[in-house]
């Protein structure tokens, strides 16, 4: 209509206003109705008063008139957002609309349902002011609790995201932590390992110190035993000196001869001297001596010094020389001597510089502290190249040492100085050389060792000790990383195996849930269907005994009436049945709920159970014109192990139902199809197919439930108990089979049951004898074949004569009747009567014969051979006398058994 | 061609046959005279001369060589055919029938003619 186009368009309002206007109030009732969605209308003043609300709107707040809407709100729109909200989605309101220029507001709030259900609403609303009718507010609104609903989910899952990565960087953080104790870790074995090289080197320098200081110290002390002992020597002498006048040169020789002697092999000799240089040597007699500063007044009493060349020697080897002066100089003659001198060889100081461990690299020299010239060079003397080469021993080393460790040169000549015992590594000429200074305490020197550093031993044991030290540290840092790291490992191991479980338990839960839900609904749906049933099944029962109740009562008041009494018994009988066949499945299907039915394993033969069904079945289908197929066997192992009863029931129960469900001029098949499953059982596959009404696709899932019943067009008077298929499946269930169904709407059904049995072995044998005797039963038997098709005929012959019986063909009716007119009695033990035939169908050609005056005419047995029941009344036949009826086409098993079964 | 493969083309159940024939012997004799037979000509014989109840028994004949053959393609047209026409006059419009009873037919004699009747 043409407003609510302008409407939606949006154009010229007053057009709106007109046609809106022109429509009545019934009419824009419906048009609220309409709208998608809730519509409610109310006064912009304090009351707030709801004055329409839609039928949407009411539906929302779970009411189902105005009335219940009004009384659930208060009738105001203050009753229409929670409480808690409330305050909060009038002030958004109003500063919506004082602030806007449309005066449009859009709230969202929650509202509570008349059945207590939370709602999440979206609320649009509109300020409309009218002349002198007062103010109001228009309002739609809609459902969001659903989105909502998403929202929070999505919203949760992100808190739940958020909360995950911050656990998993509180693990991490965790891990960092670790990771850096190990990387400190790494670290400290790393300076360890330097500063334990360093404290190597340092150990091995002090204990190479201290190995250079003791040798040298050794040779320190043997020099000060020498010049000690020289010293004695000198005060011997001083005293014989003084104790003996000496009046010429001889009297001195004679003198020291012996005192010459007295001294060991020694080179010595004894000299006396005076101020001007003259000297008496024990050895050389006078001379004279050179150096005369020695001899000063000023020079001390005692000196020591090392000289190389001495008076009147050949060689050029160093002597102690001790000079003393005497306390009384003595006299010689005209000449006075006030010096006493010795002079030592160093030969035996010599020893004590020879220090094989150093080899030839060692040096030791002998300084002289007061100016450090040196007195003795033991490298000059065996004629090797000096090491530091000049007379001065302290400037030698000055110039050609580099100091790495134990001090400096400064403290090296301090050490010198001092005569304090001392020792550095350093470097001369880019060789690693040790410098030792120990002084000779008896005189101002000291004893210089300037050895390789690599001839320097250390001590062995410090040094393991140093070593096992170090590796122990390094091992108590790698011991402390490797634990960490495996802690780490196991921690994150753990963290991880907690969180799968944690994962896992969650989903077991969930799953649970799930499952909890199904298990639910399932119990509320299968008690839901017994309360149905129940229902459902006191109208079922009482159905049937009213019916016999009530024909009970007519039956009483028509005692006269044989007939009436006849059809009320008749009834009676069948809604009794009905009411048996009900109460059972109720029965059977308790029992089988309660797991008291118990399955048997007796022995059976499959195949007289197959009959005895078909037969059962054949008596349904007396008043139907449907017809039955059956197609049994072969069987190779026909007894088995199994349970007849219930497996008839359930046969006849599924044929039952097809019978039902198909209407006049199908077919029923029904068949039985054996196979060896292994060494000791065979599989059965039994299939029941109809060409009835066939089941809706959506309903077979749920054919074998119990209390289910597609809605039938079931032509029977009371309505089954919907139990039957359930009480199969539960049977074939027990038996360890399977069952099937297949359908299609107005085609037709097909249920399949499969089922292994065991081979009853102790029958076996019988069972081979039986179904050898049964494939020779009709030996001899003379048959007459009364069949217009010549083909049906033929194979109906070849059949007969197969097993040995003998057959004679009549072509109609007519002919046949003839041939038993023409033929004494006894001639034909039975006759074959097709029914359909031309001239002379088989109803009459049997009335003919069956009135004959013959022995036989009564007793000679006539089967009906029928296409289908639909052909003739099978009480037509019944009534002409014929004693059996089968179907066709013609299974040989069948006829020949039921011929058999005739045979005299 | 083997039987059991004519019997498949024709759409016909080998299985049920030969447990009823009892031998591929008995099968194909009976098979061949159903051949020589041609009852559909009979049939329409008697329908183009408006003689139903022959027509009825030819058809319903048919049927019950069908059913003995295990023919059940052609068994189902026949069938039909038969329904309609068992009260003695066509029930309703039967030039369906007749055409599919025909097409069956034909369709079976020929996945018989791939027999070899030696």
């Amino acid at each position: 209509m043409s407003g609510g186009e302008s409407m939606r368009k949006g154009s010229n309002s007053e057009k709106m206003n007109t046609s809106f206007s022109m429509m009545g109030m019934p009419d824009v009732i419906t048009f609220a109705n309409a709208i998608p969605g809730g519509f409610f209308v109310y006064s912009a003043d304090e009351t707030e008063e709801i004055l329409y609300a839609n039928a949407e709107c009411v539906r929302m707040f779970g009411c189902n008139s105005d009335a219940e809407f009004l009384a659930l709100t208060g009738g105001t729109f203050k009753g229409i957002p929670v409480p808690e909200e409330l305050e909060q989605v009038e002030q958004q309101i109003k500063e919506q609309i004082d602030n806007g220029r449309n005066s449009f507001d859009y709230v969202e709030y929650h509202i509570i349902t008349k059945d207590g259900k939370r709602k999440h609403i979206k609320d649009y609303g509109r300020y409309i002011k009218t002349e002198g009718n007062g103010d109001y507010f228009c309002v739609f609104i809609k459902d969001n609790t659903k989105e909502n609903d998403k929202n929070q989910r999505k919203k949760n899952e992100l808190v739940n995201s958020i909360e995950r990565a911050k656990k998993n960087k509180k693990i991490s953080i965790g891990f960092a932590l670790r990771l850096f104790v190990i990387l400190a870790m790494l670290i400290w074995i790393a300076l360890v390992g330097f500063s334990f090289y360093r404290e190597l080197d340092a150990w091995m320098f002090t204990e190479r110190r201290k190995n250079l200081i003791e040798v040298n110290s050794k040779s320190s002390r043997i020099v000060e035993k020498a010049i000690e002992d020289a010293w004695n020597g000198i005060e011997v002498y001083e005293y014989i000196l003084s104790s003996n006048e000496f009046n010429s040169e001889d009297d001195l020789k004679e003198l020291f001869n012996p005192l010459h002697n007295y001294e060991d092999a020694t080179n010595s000799e004894i000299f006396v001297l005076n101020k001007k240089g003259q000297c008496y040597s024990s050895i050389n007699g006078k001379s004279t001596f050179s150096n005369l500063s020695v001899l000063d007044d000023s020079a001390p009493d005692s000196q020591i010094t090392i000289v190389s060349d001495m008076i009147g020697k050949d060689e050029i080897t160093p002597y102690l020389f001790l000079l003393h002066r005497l306390d009384e100089p003595v006299s010689v003659g005209s000449d006075e001597f006030s010096f006493i001198a010795i002079a030592i060889d160093i030969v035996e100081v010599r020893e004590a510089f020879d220090i094989d461990g150093f080899g030839k690299k060692g040096h030791v020299m002998v300084a002289d502290v007061k100016d450090g010239s040196k007195l003795y060079s033991k490298c000059v003397e065996e004629g090797h190249t000096e090491l530091l080469p000049g007379n001065n021993i302290v400037k030698g080393i000055k110039d050609n040492c580099t100091f790495v460790e134990g001090g400096s040169f400064a403290d090296f000549a301090e050490a010198f100085a001092e005569k304090k015992a001392s020792a550095f590594e350093v470097l001369i000429k880019d060789e690693s050389y040790f410098v030792s200074v120990v002084p000779a305490h008896s005189v101002d020197w000291d004893v210089i060792m300037v050895v390789p550093t690599n001839m320097i031993g250390t001590d062995t044991n410090s040094m393991m000790n140093g070593v096992a030290k170090f590796f122990c540290m390094a091992s108590f840092g790698l011991i402390i990383i490797c634990a960490l790291v495996i802690y780490s490992v196991i921690r994150s191991r753990e963290d991880r195996k907690e969180a799968l479980k944690e994962h896992e338990a969650r989903e077991v839960l969930e799953q649970m849930n799930d499952r909890l839900e199904v298990a639910s609904q399932t119990a509320m749906s299968a008690s839901q269907a017994k309360t149905i049933f129940l229902s459902n099944m006191s109208h079922d029962i009482r159905t049937p005994i009213n019916g016999i109740m009530g024909m009970t009562n007519i039956a009483l008041k028509n005692k006269n009436n044989p007939e009436k009494m006849v059809e009320c018994l008749g009834k009676i009988e069948g809604a009794s049945q009905h009411l048996f066949s009900l109460i059972n499945d109720v029965l059977d299907f308790s029992r089988i709920e309660l797991g008291a039915t118990v399955v048997v394993k007796e022995s059976m033969d499959i195949r007289k159970l197959c009959d005895s069904c078909a037969c059962i079945v054949s008596g349904l289908l007396e008043t139907r014109q449907i017809e039955l197929v059956c197609n049994f066997g072969p069987f190779e192992y026909p007894i088995v192990l199994g349970d007849e009863l219930h497996l008839r029931q359930v046969f006849v129960n599924i044929l039952g139902n097809s019978i039902k469900f198909t209407p006049d001029g199908g077919t029923i098949t029904f068949t039985a199809v054996e196979s060896k499953y292994d060494d000791t059982h065979v599989k059965h596959v039994y299939t029941i197919e109809d060409t009835g009404i066939g089941m809706k696709q959506e309903f077979l899932p749920h054919v074998f439930e119990a209390f289910t019943m597609e809605d039938d067009g079931a032509r029977t008077t009371y309505k089954g108990s919907g139990l039957g298929m359930a009480i199969s499946k539960q049977f074939v269930d027990l038996m360890g089979g399977k069952i099937g169904v297949e359908s299609k709407l107005n085609v037709g059904s097909k249920f399949t049951i499969e089922l292994i049995y065991e081979i009853d072995e102790t029958m076996m044998d019988e069972s081979l004898s039986e179904d050898e005797d049964q494939e020779i039963s009709l030996e001899g038997m003379r048959i007459l074949l009364v069949e217009d098709n010549e083909l049906n005929a033929e194979i109906a012959q070849m059949i007969l004569e197969e097993v040995g019986a003998e057959v004679t063909l009549a072509v109609n009716g007519k002919i046949a009747v003839d041939e038993i007119i023409n033929n004494p009695p006894g001639t034909y033990e039975i006759v074959l009567m097709d029914v359909m035939m031309p001239v002379m169908d088989g109803i009459t050609a049997t009335k003919v014969i069956r009135a004959m005056d013959r022995e036989d005419a009564k007793t000679i047995p006539i089967i009906a051979v029928t296409a289908n029941a639909y052909d003739e009344d099978i009480i037509k036949v019944k009534e002409a006398g014929m004693n059996a009826h089968l179907a066709k086409p013609i299974e040989p098993e069948f006829i020949i058994k039921t011929l058999e079964s005739f045979r005299g | 061609m083997e039987l059991r493969q004519v019997y498949e083309q024709l759409q016909g159940d080998y299985d049920s046959a030969i447990k009823r024939l009892m031998s591929e012997k008995f099968m194909k004799k009976y098979l061949k005279k159903f051949i020589d037979n041609k009852m559909d000509e009979a049939i329409m014989r008697a329908l183009d001369a408006k003689d139903y109840e022959t027509a009825f028994r030819e058809a319903h004949n048919l049927k019950g060589v069908c059913a003995n053959l295990n023919l059940d393609r052609l068994k189902v047209s026949a069938s039909e055919l038969t329904e309609a026409l068992r009260s003695g006059q066509p029930q309703g419009d039967i030039t369906e029938l007749i055409n599919s009873l025909n097409a069956d037919y034909n369709m079976t004699v020929e996945a018989l003619s791939n027999i070899e009747f030696s």
